[in-house]
């Protein structure tokens, strides 16, 4: 469709550019994502630390058992440094599960960290 | 008021010291007042392993009200230490007492170490050729456990006091220990694969097994670690017949020939119950928990617990003995239901309990404010622990009022309000029963400061957990800096300035006879706990260990 200019002194607006909004980085993780976890009667901590200037949920999960409840905040006065952590107990019903964790800022993209868990 | 603190650097080369918080006494058996036990998480890319550290006050001569104090605290993370070998195991016929063992094959099952009271431990399975490896931070009083895949042939061989301060070898060929044998029966019929456990009772408890099963006919064979009074449990589940087993212990003496033991369980008639939990609205709710405890069993032996979930149509099935059961019902974190508790009785044959409606949520809030009400506490973070179930936690901050607001479940729970680090109130932990009033005043405090730190330098963003050492609650949580630093006002345990009191300096000075150093600049280091908050100045500061 051709449109006809009008004649007159015409300007380009700037586009405003969005600046892409990083995910959450990672800052500190207990143990090394990716790897076994052996858990044995000692049971198992595990904790993630990350940097976001937004606040950023943790979803703890385990692949049968769903959603974990029992992850507590890690108090933090850098209000950018946000961490949760949570205790395993020893539990045979948690061998060969997966358990994961979501980090979202709610803004870009989640990421997500796994361990495989093995009960000895 | 002037309070003298002191840390002891603990031996880490010490060999007979008492490891773990149990060792850190006031010189007649317990654990002195005050004693803390600070576990550090270093980030898993750091090349260091989270470890435990023993904090020791010292209660100032002029301080009456008996408030313990601290210095800078400074936790070295150890290096991180390789323990590897192959095992072998005298494989012995599973029935014999003395019999001559063949050969040593390679041993299958994991090792296991940790250090009791810490969070340093490790655990592989060793491959097909018994060889093993893991990591732990070096140090002294782990203890070593090898527990074989099969009970049968090879007793669990438990090794204490290990000390790994660099790389090493364990290479060894375990024992092959004293038999127990014996039959698991009900109504003298034969329990087919019943589930076993075997613990050693003394000389000294230690587990003796993994779960391990009878055979077809009730008969089992473990060996055991050597002479000793031991305790074999069926463990609550269901038999290799699909009978459910309710959970009996028994004990049994066995001596350098080993030992019998035979567990009759008694009748073990069936019995099913079912139910529907639903939420206040009627709606099914999918994958609560449903835990049935019996409370008295009809003809048989022991107790028994059973736990299964609700499908997608809200259902549960659960197979018992027949009996009278506490059934407890916990809705999964994400559901807006509370749990509830009844009391059902299971008949021979079947039962359903009906729908089972399950209760909404309830608020808990109020307002969080400084030591003796001096104003309101802003940023403080809350977590809301279930007391009595499963332990299911919930978070949120005070706003700028001070006041904060959580929906969960109706049950009693644990609040834990933990206020911003520049803060000089302390975490504090308070019981809110169900109903109740959630505002809470914050207790005043000690400053519990340091650096975590290591050869290759400060160890940044390292989780500190701080827990009373008689107890165990946590007493603070803390990430440390950049720079290493960390900081927190914990609520102490009060201190007994009794005429009794040995005080911090004697206790610690009694443990640690071996000292490498840091006990002696504990010795006189001033409590600069004011100010001294800086990650740089660590001058000063006591090492703990």
């Amino acid at each position: 469709m051709a449109v006809a200019l009008l004649p007159g002194c015409y300007y380009l607006v700037p586009v405003p550019y969005a600046q892409p909004h990083p995910s959450p980085e990672r800052i500190s993780v207990f143990p090394e994502p990716n790897t076994t976890v052996n858990l044995t009667t000692a049971g198992q901590a595990v904790l993630v630390v990350v940097q976001d200037d937004d606040p950023v949920s943790f979803i703890w999960a385990l692949s049968r058992d769903g959603y974990v409840g029992t992850a507590t905040p890690i108090p933090n006065d850098d209000p950018d440094i946000q961490g949760s952590q949570l205790h395993l107990d020893y539990d045979s019903g948690l061998d060969q599960q997966t358990l994961s964790c979501v980090i979202s800022d709610g803004v870009s993209e989640a990421v997500t960290y796994t361990w495989q868990l093995e009960v000895l | 008021m002037k309070i003298l603190a002191l840390l002891f650097l603990l031996p880490a080369c010490s060999d007979d010291m008492t490891l773990g918080p149990e060792g850190f006494t006031d010189g007649s058996g317990g654990i002195q007042p005050g004693t803390l036990v600070v576990h550090a998480y270093p980030a898993s890319d750091s090349g260091y392993l989270p470890q435990s550290f023993t904090v020791v006050p010292e209660v100032a001569s002029d301080d009456s009200a008996g408030q313990p104090g601290y210095s800078d605290v400074l936790l070295e993370l150890a290096d991180t230490v390789t323990v590897s070998g192959t095992l072998s195991a005298l494989i012995s016929h599973p029935w014999s007492a003395a019999g001559a063992p063949t050969s040593a094959e390679p041993f299958a099952g994991s090792v296991q170490a940790s250090r009791p009271g810490t969070v340093q431990s490790a655990a592989v399975e060793a491959d097909e050729t018994g060889f093993f490896s893991f990591q732990v931070a070096a140090d002294s009083g782990y203890e070593l456990v090898f527990l074989p895949a099969d009970v049968a042939s090879v007793p669990v061989t438990a090794l204490g006091e290990q000390s790994f301060f660099q790389d090493r070898d364990l290479t060894q060929e375990l024992a092959e220990g004293a038999p127990i044998f014996g039959r698991i029966t009900a109504g003298g019929e034969g329990i087919a694969k019943a589930p076993l456990v075997l613990t050693r009772l003394e000389p000294s408890p230690v587990a003796a097994s993994q779960v391990f099963y009878s055979d077809s006919s009730g008969w089992y064979s473990a060996r055991a670690p050597g002479p000793g009074t031991y305790a074999l449990a069926v463990q609550q589940g269901l038999s290799g017949a699909g009978e459910v087993l309710p959970a009996l212990q028994r004990k049994v003496t066995v001596g350098q020939d080993g030992g019998t033991l035979d567990i009759e369980v008694g009748t073990l008639s069936a019995s099913v119950v079912t139910g529907t939990v639903t939420d206040t609205d009627g709606e099914p709710i999918v994958g609560a928990h449903v835990l049935l405890t019996s409370m008295s069993l009809d003809g048989a032996e022991g107790t028994l617990q059973a736990e299964t979930t609700t499908d997608d149509n809200g259902s549960f099935v659960a197979r018992l003995i027949p009996g009278q059961f506490s059934v407890a019902i916990l809705p999964p974190y994400e559901a807006p239901s509370s749990p509830t508790v009844m009391s059902v009785t299971a008949p021979l044959g079947s039962t359903d309990i009906g729908i089972v409606r399950l209760g909404g949520l309830t608020t808990v809030s109020g307002v969080v404010t400084l030591p003796g009400g001096d104003g309101v506490a802003a940023g403080v973070s809350v977590t809301a622990t279930q007391v009595g179930w499963s332990e299911y936690a919930w978070s949120t901050t005070t706003g700028e009022g001070g006041s904060y607001e959580l929906h969960i479940p109706a049950t009693d729970v644990e609040l834990l309000c933990t206020p911003p680090a520049s803060s000089a109130a302390a975490t504090t932990r308070v019981d809110v029963p169900l109903g109740g009033d959630g505002s809470v005043v914050l207790a005043e405090g000690t400053p519990l400061q340091g650096v975590v730190q290591s050869v290759a330098g400060v160890s940044s963003y390292t989780l500190v957990e701080v827990h009373d050492a008689l107890t165990d609650l946590v007493l603070g949580t803390a990430l440390t800096n950049a720079d290493g630093v960390f900081h927190m006002v914990i609520d102490m345990p009060l201190v007994d300035t009794g005429d009794d009191d040995t005080g911090g300096t004697d206790s610690g000075g009694d443990t640690g006879g071996t000292d490498t150093g840091g006990a002696d600049t504990a010795d006189t280091a001033p409590a600069d706990t004011g100010s001294d908050t800086g990650g740089t100045d660590t001058a000063g500061d006591t090492a703990a260990r």
